[in-house]
């Protein structure tokens, strides 16, 4: 048996300019709808098909006074072109490259001076050009 | 690279050397030497370490005990009010000038925290005042 990753060796893209730096943390969640498809007169159960696919993702982006200038445009909610890499970006690592819509971006702040962070989440804007499930750096 | 806690011990004491508070330049780290000049401000370890919140930056965070011990009691308070004047909120993302600055490290936020006051009987029962507080260094290596 193998070791399982431990790692925080990702790789994030946003419109081009990796941030990967001062990502905090990352989730992409692919997922599917299902659809009842049952048909038949003496149906007993419930058939479902596949419906539409989606990925979204919501990272923590910490906020630093030099990269100020780098981040803020690129966490704009809207639409943005995003490539990730979650066991980072060496070729035939998963690599995932999609148009996403930041809904949201949140940051947060509090007197007792803890990091600041950008909590952002997206949604995909149209299907995937690389799938991590198939697709490699 | 100058190692974290190091660069922040010298942070603190050209800090307090240059603080004209009343332990003067009588500053020391961990231990004064033996017969030090009364009043002097001491600084020591009390905890602290690595947050592991950046990836692959290191960014400790310590708490420092800063005291000044004076024979009176009222230059004991007068040294902890200049040392909250000197230390807290001086983190780079707290000022926009002045704030404590090292070479290899950013020393991103500091903070006042709990209270030292103690009163230690010497040399055949003189009184002897300990007055500060626990400060919290927030740091961050500086990328080349």
């Amino acid at each position: 048996m193998t070791a399982g990753l431990n790692s925080n060796n990702w790789y994030l893209t946003i419109d081009g300019t990796d941030v990967s730096e001062w990502v905090v943390d990352l989730t992409l969640s692919p997922s599917i709808a299902s659809q009842d498809i049952t048909a038949g007169a003496n149906s007993t159960d419930i058939a479902r098909g596949e419906g539409l696919r989606d990925h979204s993702l919501d990272f923590t982006l910490a906020y630093t006074r030099s990269a100020q200038a780098t981040i803020l445009p690129l966490v704009e909610v809207g639409t943005h072109t995003f490539i990730i890499g979650i066991d980072g970006n060496t070729a035939g690592r998963p690599k995932h490259q999609q148009s996403m819509i930041i809904e949201g971006n949140p940051i947060s702040m509090n007197v007792t001076k803890e990091l600041m962070a950008f909590s952002i989440s997206a949604v995909g804007a149209a299907a995937p050009v690389y799938n991590f499930a198939s697709d490699t750096f | 690279m100058t190692d974290s806690l190091q660069a922040l011990y010298e942070t603190v004491y050209a800090a307090l050397v240059n603080a004209s508070g009343v332990w003067g330049n009588r500053v020391y780290a961990e231990m004064a030497q033996t017969g030090a000049v009364r009043p002097y401000a001491l600084f020591v370890y009390s905890g602290g370490g690595e947050r592991n919140i950046r990836r692959r930056l290191s960014d400790p965070e310590y708490l420092l005990n800063i005291k000044v011990v004076a024979e009176e009691r009222a230059d004991a308070m007068t040294g902890a009010a200049q040392l909250a004047a000197c230390l807290d909120d001086k983190g780079f993302t707290d000022v926009e000038n002045g704030y404590l600055d090292h070479t290899d490290w950013w020393i991103v936020a500091t903070e006042l925290g709990q209270r030292i006051h103690i009163t230690e009987m010497v040399d055949r029962a003189m009184p002897l005042y300990h007055q500060g507080a626990t400060f919290r260094f927030v740091m961050e290596e500086k990328q080349s």
